[in-house]
């Protein structure tokens, strides 16, 4: 028996120093592969001052084209908004962005996940592998014990996302088969035209955000201006206005275009939508015009 | 309770612990300790079923004593005519019921009448299938004189749900497992060492294999009109991977947690996409429920020493019953008849019995006459799996007819997510397990041999699926 309990205690050890190393390993190539997800790249710049930085989930990242802002009003930015980002996703981010960086105005995208406090279940997942870091790791502590087992277990958090953060994605980091963000500066095109005809229907209740209060704070006392905006929707049924309730500098576009030919699906626009609606966006908030909440 | 749960993580130590530290004074507590940590396990699931586990119990133990009190050749009949009708009855409840029912009133309507379908919403409890064939092997055993009966209930109720092999098989017969509960078990460091490797080795093949396999197979399945007859062909070697990893896989871990309380259960899978015809692949194949058909039922019906039309109206009821256990579904049906149909030309020019011994075996590659033998075989254990995946017989008409409509680009390859890791990952698993064809499984030793076991573990970590886990195929049977 003695000698059955030492061989446990040895594939035991083996078990733990293997999950400890390849913790290690998928980490380092996280720090310093190449880009797989924009998390990455956020976590990689360092000493950017920019005009303006746009945050949100793909209905701002489809959106927003940062070249012909900068092409037509010569400001630099950034999008740097997630897919699947909720509002404490878009804390995080902006927090990660301005630890190394700076800018003079941030725009962010709110939409029916304005009411969202817990982390959102895809839009977390970029967020994983930095959870050992405490300054990410606290924003998502209060949300379920599983963070701890992230923070602490090694490769747990690997293991609990191996479809998303596993293996393929390390082995392609390591590659060097990772995204360029530096060409589009953070803009992704959705691609499809949306075919189905019918409304876009949401509620949301009329409650302030802890997540976007905290943005608000963060950014006042480093004289960072906050613009909130909700991007284009086709056929937009729900009560966006309520959002102006809570946030002073709220701009609603969901209405602003109609075409269902700019659309890929009801709540992301393709290349010709994110064209039109930049310079919706310009004309908002570049071209020193009055804009209408 | 999953094998591959944190749940039993702690609960296979805990037994453990328990069974050599604390009730190994007494071959009773340990059966007892058994007995308890077997109806936990399966309580785990569904307690209420546990009464089912219990009642199935009480009357095998019953009738086998009823049948040693008599030598009357009618009685025993009758009591084993009851044992059937109880065991099978329940069988037949939870899990044909509805399917009965259903293709009566199909048939009903057919023929011009109207009837008013009363199928219930029942939950098939998990096991049953196999618990039921092995609680049937002892009092079989029992009426043809081949087996006493015991007169130890805590013994027998051990056997009925030990819980190893309780959910998912190896179906054990009476004969080789019953005993084991009534003779002194003392550890064996040697087989714990190989059951230790063995769970290990299961482990890889359902996470790293199956679970991978799955989602692939799920898809492609679930999407098949859409998709080349290239992507429907790996959907179904997915498939043949997925059913055969998992389910193996399970077998494995079932015999090597057996191993660890110093039970030798038999061997379920002896590699059986290494078989050369059909015939060998059925003695490769699920062997414990094959080797109960033939023992309980193939050989009782006249086997194969009656006339050529018997025997393969034999080999028909066999396959057919056999494929009709494994669900309530016509694919299962016809599944098992397009085994029947493979298998009786083989039957028929007696070259049923050519191929017993391992393939290669005094050499390391097999030779182009072997090779094509292979390829053969499992491209008819694919062409089955077709039926027995999917969910209807039109589905599969559907994807088989897909297969052969000629377009061969692989688009679900360009799926980034899928495009590299899962061909090369079956192929590892098929040189380790050719190169392991004679010997039990492919870690089997009593050396500790930590650097491949410390392998093993390091690909489980990495290329294993934990957060789309897939339940084990065969707790559905």
């Amino acid at each position: 028996m003695r000698k059955f309990i030492k061989y446990i205690i040895v594939l035991a050890s083996i078990l733990v120093g293997s999950m400890y190393l390849l913790d290690s390993l998928y980490s380092w190539v996280y720090q310093n592969g190449a880009y797989r997800n924009k998390v990455m790249w956020i976590h990689d710049l360092k000493n950017e001052n920019l005009d303006y930085i746009v945050f949100g989930s793909s209905r701002a990242n489809n959106y927003v084209i940062p070249n012909i802002i900068h092409e037509k009003t010569g400001k630099r930015g950034l999008n740097l908004a997630i897919q699947a980002s909720g509002p404490l996703e878009i804390k995080v981010a902006i927090k990660e962005y301005l630890k190394h960086n700076y800018t003079e105005r941030i725009f962010i995208q709110v939409d029916h996940s304005y009411n969202t406090e817990k982390p959102d279940k895809t839009g977390q997942l970029s967020w994983i592998p930095y959870m050992v870091d405490d300054e990410v790791y606290e924003n998502f502590k209060p949300y379920g014990k599983e963070y701890q087992l992230f923070k602490y277990l090694p490769f747990y958090r690997y293991l609990m996302f191996d479809s998303r953060l596993g293996y393929r994605n390390v082995l392609l980091s390591s590659l060097n088969k990772g995204l360029d963000y530096s060409e589009s500066k953070g803009y992704t095109e959705s691609t499809g035209t949306l075919k189905k005809d019918e409304p876009y229907k949401f509620s949301l209740v009329d409650t302030p955000n802890s997540h976007f209060l905290e943005i608000n704070k963060i950014c006042n006392a480093i004289n960072i201006e906050v613009i909130y905006f909700t991007s284009p929707i086709y056929r937009p049924e729900g009560n966006f206005e309520i959002i102006s309730n809570h946030l002073p500098k709220y701009y609603n576009f969901s209405n602003v275009i109609n075409d269902k030919k700019l659309f890929s699906d009801p709540s992301h626009v393709n290349k010709k939508g994110a064209k039109l609606f930049t310079e919706v966006f310009i004309d908002s908030f570049f071209n020193n015009k009055s804009t209408k909440e | 309770m999953l094998f591959n749960s944190i749940d039993f993580a702690l609960f296979l130590p805990i037994v453990f612990i328990l069974y050599w530290f604390v009730f190994n004074k007494k071959l009773k507590y340990q059966n007892i300790l058994i007995l308890v940590a077997s109806y936990v396990f399966y309580g785990w699931w569904d307690w209420r079923f546990l009464s089912l586990l219990l009642f199935s119990s009480i009357v095998d133990y019953s009738i086998g004593l009823q049948m040693d009190k008599t030598s009357n050749l009618k009685s025993r009949k009758l009591l084993l005519f009851l044992s059937l009708l109880v065991n099978l009855g329940l069988l037949g409840f939870f899990k044909y019921y509805n399917f009965f029912i259903d293709n009566f009133t199909t048939a009903f309507t057919f023929f011009g009448g109207t009837i008013q379908p009363n199928s219930l919403s029942i939950i098939l409890p998990v096991g049953i299938s196999f618990y039921t064939f092995q609680t049937l092997s002892y009092t079989i055993d029992i009426y043809r004189q081949k087996l006493e009966p015991t007169r130890d209930f805590i013994g027998f109720a051990a056997f009925v749900a030990f819980f190893p092999q309780l959910v998912a098989g190896p179906i054990e017969r009476a004969t080789n497992l019953l005993p084991q509960f009534f003779k002194k078990r003392e550890f064996n460091k040697d087989e714990a060492i190989i059951g230790v490797k063995q769970i290990i080795w299961g482990l890889f093949k359902k996470i790293v294999i199956a679970d991978n396999c799955a989602q692939f197979a799920n898809e492609i399945f679930a999407n098949h009109t859409s998709f080349s007859s290239a992507t429907l062909i790996l959907g179904v070697i997915y498939f043949s991977f997925q059913i055969y990893c998992d389910f193996s896989g399970y077998s494995d871990i079932a015999i090597g947690t057996a191993r660890l309380f110093n039970f030798k259960l038999m061997v379920n899978f002896r590699y059986p996409y290494f078989s050369r015809d059909i015939a060998e692949f059925w003695r490769r194949w699920h062997i414990s429920l094959t080797t109960w058909f033939r023992d309980y039922v193939y050989i009782p019906i006249g086997g194969s020493r009656v006339t050529r039309t018997k025997q393969i109206r034999n080999v028909f009821i066999v396959f057919i019953v056999s494929g009709f256990w494994h669900g309530a579904n016509w694919t299962f049906i016809v599944w098992g008849a397009i085994n029947a149909l493979f298998f009786i030309p083989l039957l028929l020019s007696n070259k049923n019995r050519v191929n017993t011994d391992t393939i290669a075996a005094n050499s390391v590659f097999p030779t182009f006459r072997e090779i094509t033998s292979l390829f053969l075989t499992y491209c008819i254990a694919l062409f089955g799996w077709v039926f027995f995946r999917a969910n209807s017989i039109k589905t599969a008409f559907e994807y088989i007819e897909g297969i052969f409509k000629g377009d061969f680009s692989i688009e679900m390859l360009r799926l980034e997510r899928f495009s590299f890791e899962l061909l090369p990952l079956i192929l590892i698993l098929l040189g380790i397990e050719w190169f392991s064809r004679n010997s039990e499984f492919p870690l089997c030793s009593a050396k500790p041999s930590y650097i491949k076991v410390g392998v093993v573990i390091i690909m489980i970590l990495v290329f294993g699926s934990f957060s789309i886990a897939q339940d084990f195929i065969y707790f559905q049977f």
